[in-house]
């Protein structure tokens, strides 16, 4: 955590239709420099939907992207990528054919590191989440947990200043998750930057996040700390009625 | 000095991809340059101009998973620049009344002809990348092919500058087997370096995901465009070299048949790879020569054996339906020849996919 | 006055042509993302079953020496076999491949289909008189038409009519359509993939029997090349129509063949040998101002 505190990306009333079907209504709310942020809500709730509204892969039906006070709404998702926000994908998405330091590699290309600094920030973040023995294979031979963990080390190579994680756990065992909850919780100050974490598994969020927001329907439901979110009513009614584990404690 | 020979050991395995396949191709043209009948002469000149070719290819298709129908354009677009500067002085005024008074007074050299043809060749791949290159994958495909029509029409029908379908006779004949070897080489090396660059790099993340490419900041419309116009140099000058191999040029040579040989000779290689369309080059040329000799006939100890003309276009596609079934990824399987004496991992496209058929882009569901 | 209406006629019945091509390339790209160069050579060999196979340039007829219904049905089952049959040969082992593969596939799968035609028919083109004293003009309030230009314009209508109905009214055919355009989607309400995509492969070869008898009543001539433009303007129209819609499909169909009859008709005399340059020309331009086509489906979108 060091000098630019102020350092915001922000939605204000963002709201997204896809040919009538409300996926995100009226949602407001920031990520700051050096803190996790969690964001919660059932299946089809609408978060990655805000993750795409966020990084460029979808304009939304109305409302502004703010990156530090800059409306960055209509940027094209590699421009939104290159101003400092990144994010992982709720599929895999690797680059199969590369081998697991060049995906990593040419993610830093892309933010236009010199060749000779892409493969040493490679190798380092590979170093910083364990992937040191595997950097020469190719991505599709990673295990499913492994290529979210990739996923993640790709999406830290250009030095974002946000990072924006889609269920970065989904298909890991106990022992990965907790592997992965140390790792995210290093990246604010690791890296400087805030993250914005989307994930059904209750244990890793509450771990995480200094502030969660849930959304259900589309709709802001609640935002705040893991406590208050845990006992508000209306978010354990909405986990209840949409027939989702309760977030329990941890 | 043990650091200097291992950097000369890295640089050295580095290059092999490259250098073993020209060494192999050197051999090959030393052996029937020296000993070859006319003929095998003639079709080896024949295939090292198609490495040319195809390599001009593979720099845009294998790299960017996009196919394109559209690089025989740029051919024939080079081959026509060469022959209005260095054909036919004594025609011109009369076939070709419609060039720049310049033109049709003088003749070029050769050699700055050939580097003028290349560089229109390039120009126009970057007028056609600009607009074309907007375009996703498939949207991007049916585009080139629409751009080699319109030049295939409008050639056809410009009459005073192109001779209209006819051909264009008398071009001087300067590629001999090694000029064509070193061309090739020049083609082969320019795409291996571009192959290994960053931009080769960003373009092939792109082939694999472009969400996921356009997520970490890759521009898939420039990388394209690099590879594109790259691709364009090379088809140029592929186009030029075909003009004075053969000495007369016509534009139906350079539409579908064409496009579809090559093409075809990219996939049977493996589109992904270098060693992958140089392979496809020389597997697809052989079964071409020889179908192209049993149609002409052959005489088979008593008996004399002539398939129909046209045995050797059918046996090309069924032998390309059956790679595309069979060996999605091309008999090379995407692999880059590697240095056989070192331990590093060899890495095929073929281990790597679970999931199959893959000419380029990832599967549609 | 009386003349543009006849140009208009003239762009209707063309353009509905090429709509009917644009819809079986557009339902069966739906289905398993195929863009099917083979489409053309349907059209051509269901024309060369006129005929009988063999070298001469004025072969005797086949199927063209048959009834006009007994012949219509004979062309169509030419047409839907050969059609079938590349779906079963080439085209299903191929059916989880990208569509780059698949183009790649049909290229090929076209190539072959036009060399065994060649090596059977050789590369010459024939002549057929089938349908001659349709040549013959009928007037109509006025209007001076070819036979040839109301049949063709009756038979596309009609057929582009009857297939529009088929999408919209019936159960096979809302099918269809959702398979068409959200393949997924369709699959996991219970659509049977097979069903659907051989059905896509029927209709295509009946739409190309149906081009393929038009197109030999207009010209009386067969030619290896003959479904080679109706084909790769199909194409174009996809893109143009916005690649993955069927109303899409159509309207850029129609478009194309709208163009090509104003241009063949506007153009100054010494430029309208390259009318297919200009047409090919406003394509590229079309999908410089709407990359994505003029209908965007979100189907067409790939989610992220
Ligand atoms: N491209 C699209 N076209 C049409 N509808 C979409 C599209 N993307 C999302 N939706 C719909 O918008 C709603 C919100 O989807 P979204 O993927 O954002 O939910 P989610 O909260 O991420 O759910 P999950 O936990 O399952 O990942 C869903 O009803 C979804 O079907
Ligand atoms: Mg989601």
């Amino acid at each position: 955590m060091t000098g630019d505190r102020k350092a915001e990306l922000s939605a204000e009333n963002i709201s997204v239709s896809f040919a009538g079907l409300r996926a995100l209504s009226n949602v407001t709310f920031a990520v700051h420099t050096g803190e996790i942020v969690g964001l919660i809500g059932p299946n089809g709730a609408g978060k990655t939907t805000m993750v795409n509204v966020l990084t460029g892969f979808q304009r939304p039906t109305d409302g502004r992207v703010l990156l530090n006070g800059t409306d960055i709404t209509r940027y094209k998702a590699d421009a939104v990528a290159k101003s400092g926000v990144a994010r992982s994908f709720q599929a895999a998405r690797m680059f199969n054919a590369l081998s697991v330091a060049e995906n990593v590699e040419v993610a830093a290309l892309g933010h236009g590191a010199p060749r000779r600094q892409a493969r040493a920030r490679a190798s380092e973040i590979l170093e910083w989440i364990d992937f040191g023995g595997k950097a020469e294979s190719p991505a599709s031979e990673l295990s499913y947990g492994d290529q979210r963990r990739l996923g993640i080390a790709r999406a830290l190579a250009g030095a974002p200043k946000f990072l924006l994680l889609d269920e970065p756990a989904s298909g890991m065992n106990d022992a990965e998750c907790d592997d992965l909850n140390a790792h995210i919780a290093e990246i604010p100050s690791r890296f400087n930057c805030g993250v914005l974490l989307i994930e059904h598994n209750m244990r890793v969020i509450m771990q995480a996040c200094g502030r969660i927001h849930v959304l259900e329907g589309g709709r802001s439901l609640a935002e705040g700390t893991p406590d208050d979110v845990r006992t508000n009513p209306a978010v354990r009614a909405a986990y209840l009625g949409a027939d989702q584990h309760p977030p329990k404690a941890t | 000095m043990a650091n200097l020979a291992a950097t000369l050991r890295a640089a050295f395995v580095l290059a092999w991809p490259v250098l073993g396949l020209l060494l192999m191709m050197a051999a090959g043209v030393l052996i029937v340059s020296s000993f070859g009948s006319i003929s095998l002469q003639r079709t080896l000149t024949e295939g090292l101009i198609k490495i040319v070719t195809v390599v001009g290819l593979y720099i845009f298709i294998g790299n960017s998973g996009v196919i394109s129908f559209g690089q025989t354009a740029f051919m024939a677009v080079a081959a026509y620049a060469s022959a209005w500067q260095t054909c036919c002085p004594g025609l011109k005024p009369i076939t070709m009344h419609g060039l720049p008074e310049f033109l049709i007074r003088n003749s070029i050299p050769i050699i700055p002809a050939g580097l003028i043809s290349i560089l229109l060749s390039a120009l126009v791949a970057l007028i056609v990348g600009l607009v074309v290159m907007r375009l996703s994958g498939l949207a991007a495909s049916i585009a080139t092919l629409a751009v080699l029509f319109i030049l295939n029409a409008a050639y056809s029908n410009w009459d005073s500058v192109t001779m209209g379908v006819s051909s264009i006779v008398g071009l001087p004949t300067y590629v001999t087997p090694w000029i064509a070897y070193s061309m090739a080489a020049g083609a082969m090396i320019v795409a291996y370096l571009f192959q290994i660059s960053r931009f080769g790099l960003m373009l092939r993340a792109t082939r694999e995901d472009e969400v996921a490419a356009r997520s970490v900041g890759l521009s898939v419309f420039w990388l394209r465009l690099i590879a594109f116009v790259l691709s364009g140099i090379v088809m140029g000058l592929a186009g030029v070299l075909h003009a004075h191999f053969l000495g007369t040029i016509s534009i139906d040579t350079f539409f579908l048949n064409l496009t579809f040989i090559t093409l075809a000779m990219l996939v049977v290689g493996g589109t992904r790879s270098l060693f992958g369309a140089v392979a496809g080059v020389f597997v697809v040329m052989t079964v071409i020569d020889v179908f192209r000799r049993v149609e002409s006939g052959v005489d088979l100890w008593s008996f004399k054996l002539a398939l129909p003309a046209g045995t050797q276009e059918v046996i090309l596609a069924m032998v390309l339906l059956g790679v595309l079934i069979f060996r999605p990824n091309g008999l090379t399987g995407g692999r880059e020849l590697t240095w056989p004496f070192t331990r590093s991992v060899t890495r095929s496209v073929d281990s790597m996919e679970k999931k199959r058929g893959h000419v380029g882009g990832k599967p549609a569901r | 006055m009386l003349h543009v209406l006849q140009v208009i006629l003239d762009a209707i019945a063309l353009g509905s042509l090429y709509a009917l091509v644009a819809l079986a390339i557009g339902l069966v790209f739906g289905v398993m993302k195929l863009i099917n160069f083979a489409q053309g050579d349907y059209i051509t060999l269901g024309a060369y079953s006129l005929v009988v196979p063999s070298a001469s340039i004025t072969p005797p007829l086949l199927f063209g020496a048959l009834p006009v219904p007994a012949m219509i049905f004979s062309v169509v089952i030419t047409c839907v076999i050969l059609a079938l049959a590349t779906e079963r040969i080439a085209f299903r082992p191929l059916r989880n491949s990208s569509p780059a593969t698949l183009l790649v596939a049909s290229f090929a799968v076209s190539y072959f289909i036009q060399h065994v035609t060649m090596l059977v028919q050789t590369g010459r083109p024939k002549s057929v008189g089938i349908g001659s004293q349709l040549a013959n003009a009928v007037e109509i309030a006025g209007l001076r038409m070819p036979g040839v230009q109301i049949l063709t314009m009756g038979v596309t209508l009609a057929l582009l009519i009857g297939l529009v109905l088929f999408l919209k009214k019936t159960p096979l055919g809302v099918q269809m359509r959702a398979a068409a355009e959200n393949f997924e989607m369709a699959r996991l309400l219970g659509i049977r993939a097979d069903k659907v995509i051989a059905l896509a492969f029927v209709i295509s070869g009946g739409l190309a029997a149906a081009v393929s008898m038009l197109l030999v009543v207009q010209t009386g001539t067969l030619d290896l090349r003959m479904g080679l433009m109706p084909v790769v303007i199909a194409f174009f129209a996809t893109v143009i129509g916005g690649i993955g819609s069927l109303s899409g499909a159509a309207l850029g169909g129609f478009l194309v063949g709208f163009v090509s009859v104003l241009l063949q008709t506007y153009l100054p005399a010494d430029l309208r040998p390259s009318r297919d340059a200009f047409v090919f020309g406003l394509v590229i331009l079309t999908l410089l101002v709407r990359p994505q086509g003029l209908i965007v489906t979100s189907a067409a979108k790939e989610r992220v």
